[in-house]
């Protein structure tokens, strides 16, 4: 089997390279080899976000020419994957939109590449107690992405437990979470709340920036469970 | 898109701001139905439908003039007098002076969100005439001096208790909090109006290109009043309503009517096919069609065509986490929710709304509900980009921001690996050694991230990154 | 599919009737009509239903008094008629909608302003589909109005609960005659 680049997104290589690392594990689990790229930096999708195609064009095309080697590319979050296949052929044109759209054929959001595509659910991880999904927005509408994170949990021996509304933007939303902080924050109450209500122990997403604002609102007193990264969650449990 | 009554605040975030904080406001918005009409046995009998709704559409949008023509041929021939009005004002003349010669002191009106887009209530009412509101929603709004929060539900802001209130105000008495007594007052109320109404004035659903049929989808039956006693009715109908044949409503109406209120076809629809025949003992004697433009036509052709396809369902406003924390108000605008992020902007070249596309979390539940297939979220994402320039549609791809963002200096340094290395280099110290609050200082100051700040604790950055760890792993 | 008709609009919140023979459900929807109009004038329109079954005969053998839309003052004594019986040129199974047709003698008004609205359904003109409606239609000869009714009157506009009787009719009664 081909080796999985791994593209690890610039939020969890500068903020939680943990995250990477349990990509990684789970990856290999799973019985891939993976290499990184050195080269990668960031898909662009904040450039978008802020109405900055330009840039976003920048940064599309530097991805492409990082991945374009590699036969498979795994990132641990749904919307920077959904960048490339939603986004990348809108900015681009020509040969190289023709390129882009060959390396999002390629392009995989980590979920989704181990059972959807691998075919696997049960890693050897193991998760006891009880679990909430939050299905995060791009990965969900661009990617598909909503069965994949419940069955590596629950095959992982999980109590997955459905929230009201988890398919709910949690407010995050790139440029928005930013520019209106404090509507960005009060829809995380709300999904912190939703996720509160089903007496999980962690509400787990396949996409970190949300997680970390989910985590930065309950650091100012929001009650709800542990905003987890799948891949962090599962790889702790590996033997 | 201008008009009298500006809601307080200068910016959509002073609204919304101010919206969090109202707890009348937020009860309210909890009546709000998300899955209005989406479960998912009905989406599974719905998908088809949609996607024929959503073709109909298309293929009228390509060749909009053309059908535009067909149907004034055909209102035309029925006896229907058309008046093409390319802006608000010229609808608003055209309207006020059909009601000058009617002489009628007293206009009804059924709710239609064209004559909402263009004030023909204020703009009636400033020139003597008593135009009143009888959807019962929109009374409700017009008796508070207020305008609708939503496309569908205009009073979905207010509680039971409030709009018991307003209406005890205008009875001149204490109405009871009861839904059946208020609406037996308002029922009794405006059916003097009714009565005694020269002039009623709707707008359209649909305007049937084939048949020169206008197709008007109701519960209250208001807009069967409208369009049965007054001796004139006049239906303001935005160009993008015409639909190419008859046989398109069995289609087009229940997609209509199950994104907006979940019902499979509302309780009543009534298709008008000119003005009242010899030998009839009702409908109006004469009925004008006002097809209003108002910066839509030169849509075609540009990204933003695919808008023209919207049938104004409230799908989008349902779901929209925005707009269900804050409600319609915060946009200050007649179409608020995703699909006034871009059509107050569009419609209004530029001039209104331009806060607006950034009002959204991108999160793409609106694109998925739009029952014909409007792409919303990035309609959004591409009107940021396209208000850099003052006309968002005749938009100059080179023009720079007017406030200097960096983004150009962040792709050009982060499109090489060296860069990118150096330049996170500033936020590896960050996250290390620097002491907490400077750090935090710094960081707002070097990612302008005060936004975020305000309300949520900052991630810090890693020690070491990811990618200076699996170097060294072994 | 004249169940399924009447199972949609008892669903719509109708009562539904029938099917019965003519006299029958002529009898029933003066009876109804007698009762709803309380003393009040009840709204006849001049089609065949109606016409045909001698509803004004009727009506006035139960001490009823109709209002045809050819009396001089129909206009006027419109506001205080306590029920209307018409007829329907179709119905439409799937979604328990009744079309009247607006045109001479079919006044628009009559199955609106009154708060009792009973409609005469012959059972040969249920439709399966809003499309076979459409099309039964004919969109080469449309009267000046169609209207579709669904059930009475309703808003959901006061807290997105339902509320009966906003401004046309509080009641619907749909009595099938069968074929």
């Amino acid at each position: 089997m081909p080796p999985v680049a791994l593209f690890v997104t610039c939020v969890v290589d500068l903020v939680t390279p943990d995250t990477g690392f349990a990509a990684v594990r789970l990856l290999e689990a799973a019985g891939c080899e993976v290499v990184f790229p050195a080269g990668q930096t960031c898909c662009g999708q904040p450039a978008v976000s802020a109405g900055e195609p330009e840039a976003a064009r920048r940064l599309a095309r530097h991805f492409v020419k990082v991945f374009e080697p590699f036969e498979t590319v795994v990132a641990p979050s749904g919307s920077c994957a959904a960048m490339v296949h939603h986004w990348y052929p809108e900015l681009l044109d020509g040969a190289w939109r023709r390129r882009a759209e060959s390396v999002a054929a390629r392009t995989y959001e980590l979920s989704q590449y181990l059972v959807e595509v691998l075919g696997r659910t049960d890693l050897g991880a193991t998760v006891d107690g009880t679990v909430t999904v939050h299905d995060a927005c791009h990965g969900l509408r661009h990617l598909g992405v909503r069965d994949a994170p419940r069955v590596l949990l629950t095959a992982a021996g999980a109590t997955v437990v459905e929230m009201t509304e988890a398919e709910t933007c949690c407010g995050f939303g790139g440029t928005f979470g930013v520019g209106h902080g404090v509507l960005a924050g009060a829809l995380a109450d709300d999904k912190l709340g939703y996720a509160a209500a089903t007496g999980a122990s962690c509400v787990v997403a396949c996409d970190q920036a949300c997680l970390l604002h989910l985590e930065g609102r309950r650091r100012r007193g929001t009650v709800g469970p542990a905003p987890t990264h799948l891949a962090d969650l599962l790889a702790a449990g590996l033997p | 898109m201008a008009h009298g009554l500006a809601t307080p605040g200068r910016t959509f975030r002073d609204r919304a701001a101010r919206a969090l904080d109202d707890s009348g406001l937020q009860r309210a918005l909890r009546n709000l139905d998300v899955r209005l009409g989406t479960a998912a046995e009905v989406e599974r009998d719905m998908r088809p439908v949609k996607d024929r709704a959503a073709s109909i559409r298309r293929e009228t949008l390509a060749d909009l003039d053309g059908w535009l023509e067909r149907l004034e041929a055909a209102l035309t021939a029925r006896g229907v007098t058309v008046h093409r009005c390319a802006t608000p004002a010229a609808a608003r003349a055209v309207v006020a002076s059909i009601a000058r010669e009617v002489g009628a002191h007293v206009v009804v009106k059924s709710k239609s969100m064209a004559t909402e887009e263009i004030d023909l209530a204020e703009a009636l009412e400033a020139v003597g005439f008593d135009a009143v509101e009888t959807d019962l929603g929109e009374y409700v709004v017009q008796v508070a001096g207020e305008r609708p929060s939503h496309i569908i539900t205009p009073v979905i802001h207010k509680t039971l208790d409030q709009i018991a209130a307003v209406l005890s105000e205008e009875a001149e008495e204490s109405l009871p909090v009861d839904r059946g007594a208020l609406t037996d007052w308002v029922r009794t109320h405006l059916r003097e109006r009714f009565l005694e109404a020269g002039l009623g004035v709707t707008g359209a659903n649909f305007a049937v290109a084939e048949t020169g049929t206008l197709v008007i989808v109701t519960n209250e039956g208001n807009g069967r009043f409208c369009t049965a006693l007054p001796r004139v009715h006049v239906a303001v109908v935005p160009v993008e309503k015409v639909i190419p044949r008859f046989a398109d409503l069995a289609t087009l109406l229940p997609v209509l009517t199950r994104s907006a209120t979940g019902q499979r076809l509302s309780n009543y629809v009534s298709m008008i096919s000119g003005p009242r025949r010899a030998g009839e003992q009702d409908g109006p004697e004469e009925l004008h069609v006002v097809l209003l433009d108002h910066g839509r036509r030169r849509l075609i052709g540009t990204p933003y065509e695919a808008m023209l396809a919207c049938i104004r369902c409230g799908a989008c406003l349902n779901v929209c986490p925005v707009y269900r924390r804050v409600g319609g108000h915060a946009y200050d605008s007649v179409y608020p929710g995703p699909m006034g992020e871009v059509l107050t902007p569009l419609l209004s070249a530029g001039l209104s709304g331009r806060d607006l596309p950034a009002a959204s979390t991108l999160c793409g539940a609106c694109t998925e509900a739009c029952p014909v297939e409007i792409p919303l979220a990035d309609l959004i994402a591409r009107l940021r980009a396209d208000l850099r320039s003052p006309d968002p549609v005749e938009a100059d791809a080179r023009r720079p921001h007017a406030r200097r963002s960096g983004f150009g200096a962040w792709a050009l340094v982060w499109s090489s690996p060296r860069g990118y290395r150096a330049s996170t280099i500033v936020t590896r110290l960050l996250g290390a050694g620097v002491a907490p609050a400077r750090a935090v200082r710094w960081r707002r100051r070097l990612l302008g991230v005060g936004g975020w700040t305000a309300t949520r604790d900052v991630p810090v950055p890693a020690r070491r990154r990811f990618r200076d760890q699996w170097s060294t792993r072994s | 599919m004249v169940d399924a008709f009447l199972t949609a609009a008892g669903e719509n919140a109708c009562g539904t009737h029938g099917p019965h023979p003519g006299d029958a459900a002529a009898d029933l929807a003066v009876q109804l009509a007698t009762r709803y109009a309380d003393g009040h004038a009840v709204v006849l329109t001049d089609e065949p239903t109606i016409v045909d079954l001698d509803l004004e005969a009727r009506l006035r053998a139960a001490g009823a008094a109709p209002l045809r839309p050819t009396d001089r003052d129909w206009r006027a004594a419109l506001p205080n008629a306590g029920a209307a019986i018409t007829g329907c040129v179709l119905a439409v199974a799937a979604t328990g909608h009744v079309v009247v047709a607006a045109g001479p003698g079919t006044p628009r008004a009559a199955s609106l302003a009154p708060p009792a609205h009973i409609c005469l359904v012959h059972a040969e003109r249920v439709v399966p589909t809003i499309g076979d409606a459409l099309a039964v239609l004919d969109a080469g000869d449309l009267p000046s109005a169609l209207i579709w009714v669904g059930g009475p009157s309703r808003t959901s506009d006061l807290e997105m609960r339902p509320t009966i009787g906003v401004h046309g009719p509080r009641t619907v009664d749909l009595i099938v005659i069968s074929a």
